[in-house]
């Protein structure tokens, strides 16, 4: 791959977060559609009953109080994955904004999850003890998150476990995205748009493969200049 | 008289449960697989008028399912019920076996003719095929 032209790595950088921006749509238009399915039947359910009430059949009060609740958690669980895609919708709004990265870290797990359920593989996050603010391009972050656990997710296997953890000094944010078992071929990987992308953010990308885990460190800057991001 | 034997293979727990007692009212017998692995070792053991099976699934996906439950037993008659309902996976289903696509939410009259379509699709060609064996015995002794 040759991104040594600007305009080239423009170019990729455009295409690469259409293409992240669609897989995250995808997924999550699928979430709100098996939502609405449930919801659907449920409601079908529910003039099934009132049908066979009319016919003498009595439906119990518990029972309706059951599909009420089903229907309430269905709402809930509709409401949230929502709030989500909202959250990373907005983070296109500016090229440099502020953020909190813990937050922001839970909101792309989340996003991701799908992804990881498809395959049977844990996915969970360690989030810094205090709140972190920066002021980056929270895109890209979200971007370059989403691709560690990509990369990590299609070597492993049902019930490994897939980290996200955010570590905070004085040089930047450091997240650490580590798979374990250790499974992924380090050298198959291409780390060349990683390295792009996190250029960006003014970071760095490493893979470390060892004590029976892989893990991309990436280091996040607490401050991108807004007039030259 | 003998109900119609579905299996029901999708992993949202929630839709599966709810979906299977309104088959349930209109007259068919309802099993559950919450995988595609689970599915495969249920017609291990049964012998279904209809499958009912959802393409985005852990680990073994709508399309690989299917292309195993066909290669254990051509003669399963098997209905894609999905989200991600494309043209493209669509005509790959087909492709690859399917008899019937049809796009989540789904309504269940539509869905019911469908399975009962297939159970009668499913008891034509065993038909075809005792009327077959029937003829090749005929054929062989002389008679």
């Amino acid at each position: 791959m040759n991104i040594d032209k600007e305009g080239d790595r423009e170019r990729l950088l455009r295409e690469n977060g259409l293409a992240f921006f669609g897989a995250i749509t995808a997924s999550v238009s699928h979430e709100l559609n098996n939502i609405i399915s449930i919801i659907d039947q449920t409601g079908g359910l529910l003039d099934d009953l009132l049908a066979g009430a009319r016919h003498g059949r009595p439906v119990e009060n518990e029972r309706l109080q059951r599909i009420a609740e089903s229907i309430a958690c269905q709402v809930k669980r509709g409401e949230g994955v929502i709030g989500h895609l909202n959250t990373f919708a907005h983070s296109v709004d500016h090229q440099v904004q502020e953020f909190e990265i813990n937050q922001l870290v839970g909101n792309i797990t989340e996003l991701t999850r799908r992804f990881a359920s498809l395959k049977r593989v844990h996915l969970e996050t360690q989030p810094f003890d205090t709140p972190v603010t920066l002021q980056n391009n929270s895109f890209l972050v979200q971007q370059a998150v989403f691709l560690c656990i990509k990369q990590l997710l299609a070597s492993a296997e049902r019930e490994d476990t897939i980290t996200v953890s955010v570590e905070d000094d004085r040089s930047g944010v450091r997240l650490l995205i580590k798979a374990e078992p250790s499974r992924l071929k380090t050298d198959d990987l291409d780390l060349h748009y990683l390295e792009l992308l996190t250029g960006y953010i003014g970071g760095t990308i490493e893979l470390r493969d060892g004590s029976g885990a892989v893990v991309f460190e990436l280091m996040v800057p607490h401050w991108r200049d807004p007039d030259n991001p | 008289m003998i109900k119609t034997k579905v299996l029901l293979v999708d992993d949202e727990q929630d839709f599966t449960s709810v979906l299977a007692e309104r088959m349930e009212t209109r007259g068919l017998q309802v099993d559950i697989a919450g995988s595609g692995m689970e599915a495969m070792e249920r017609v291990k053991g049964r012998s279904y008028d209809a499958i009912v099976l959802d393409l985005a699934m852990p680990e073994m996906d709508g399309i690989e399912t299917l292309k195993h439950l066909l290669a254990q037993n051509p003669d399963l008659q098997v209905i894609l019920l999905t989200g991600r309902a494309t043209v493209e996976k669509g005509v790959e289903a087909v492709k690859h076996g399917a008899v019937e696509f049809l796009q989540k939410p789904a309504d269940i009259e539509t869905l019911v003719e469908k399975i009962r379509e297939a159970q009668a699709k499913k008891v034509f060609l065993f038909e075809k095929r005792v009327e077959k064996s029937i003829s090749e015995i005929v054929r062989k002794k002389g008679w």
